[in-house]
């Protein structure tokens, strides 16, 4: 159980990064607003070509790898509540490097959720 | 918001599926014995050859693309919290197609879970553009 967490807090900070570097990205490109296809497709050429985004992408790759070792190691009621430590880290990190505003309830809404996760933590039967 | 949350429910519904997908593509490979060069090669190669991961890969790239959308319009922070609304649906779908057991811990954990998400959503602020974001740190 020691090694399945520990790849799975590796895989969660891989994620929580990637979805800070795609957002700031996002934010240099701004909101999409217009869904024809012709203008899709160009957003996401530039998305693809923006280096925040595509650092991003890059380690959101490394994410996955990690994600399929601990998808052979356990149970997926139990692994993927899991993730939800990425909370905590992507609302520090928006914090800090994005500038966004936490407001009371978000706060709360974010601990709730760490609770539940704890809950799910502690359900782990040994494989 | 209504948008945004939206294509959160389908991006959510797209990874919940890619990783039932996935889980039980994993299930076939089976668990990796240790971390030599020799057998994580054989891991992954028999990951690549397993037709449920591909499936999971293809249904984690409709996620994806969704959720670039999502990430151009909302803040990280009431973003990607949402993603816990994929908590309730593979428990479910984890108990009716793996047989995997959910106990009353495990369910009040996701039941947490949930409201957590329920007073998230409520905390939608318009996100700023460039313009009026401070993007002086480097990441």
């Amino acid at each position: 159980m020691i090694a399945t967490t520990c790849i799975l807090v590796l895989s969660v900070a891989c994620s929580a990064y990637g979805n800070v570097l795609t957002r700031r990205g996002l934010t240099q490109l701004g909101p999409l607003e217009d869904f024809r296809l012709r203008h899709l497709l160009r957003y996401g050429w530039t998305a693809v070509r923006n280096k925040y985004v595509l650092r991003g992408v890059a380690v959101n790759f490394g994410q996955f790898l990690t994600w399929l070792i601990v998808l052979s190691w356990a149970e997926l009621s139990w692994a993927l509540p899991m993730n939800a430590l990425e909370y905590l880290i992507v609302t520090f990190l928006g914090w800090k490097l994005l500038g966004e505003r936490i407001e009371p309830r978000r706060l709360a809404g974010i601990g709730l959720v760490s609770v539940g996760v704890l809950l799910t933590m502690l359900s782990w039967k040994a494989r | 918001m209504r948008r945004a949350l939206a294509f959160v429910l389908a991006a959510t519904i797209c990874g919940c599926a890619g990783n039932l997908c996935l889980r039980q593509g994993m299930i076939a490979v089976g668990a990796l014995p240790g971390a030599a060069p020799a057998e994580l090669l054989a891991f992954f190669a028999a990951a690549a050859a397993n037709p449920w991961i591909w499936l999971g890969i293809a249904l984690e790239i409709a996620y994806s693309l969704l959720w670039l959308a999502v990430l151009s319009w909302s803040e990280i922070s009431w973003a990607v919290p949402m993603n816990a609304l994929e908590y309730a649906l593979a428990a479910a779908a984890a108990y009716a197609l793996l047989g995997e057991p959910v106990g009353p811990l495990r369910l009040a954990g996701i039941a947490l879970i949930c409201g957590g998400v329920a007073l998230l959503s409520g905390s939608w602020v318009q996100a700023g553009t460039a313009a009026d974001v401070s993007l002086t740190h480097r990441i």
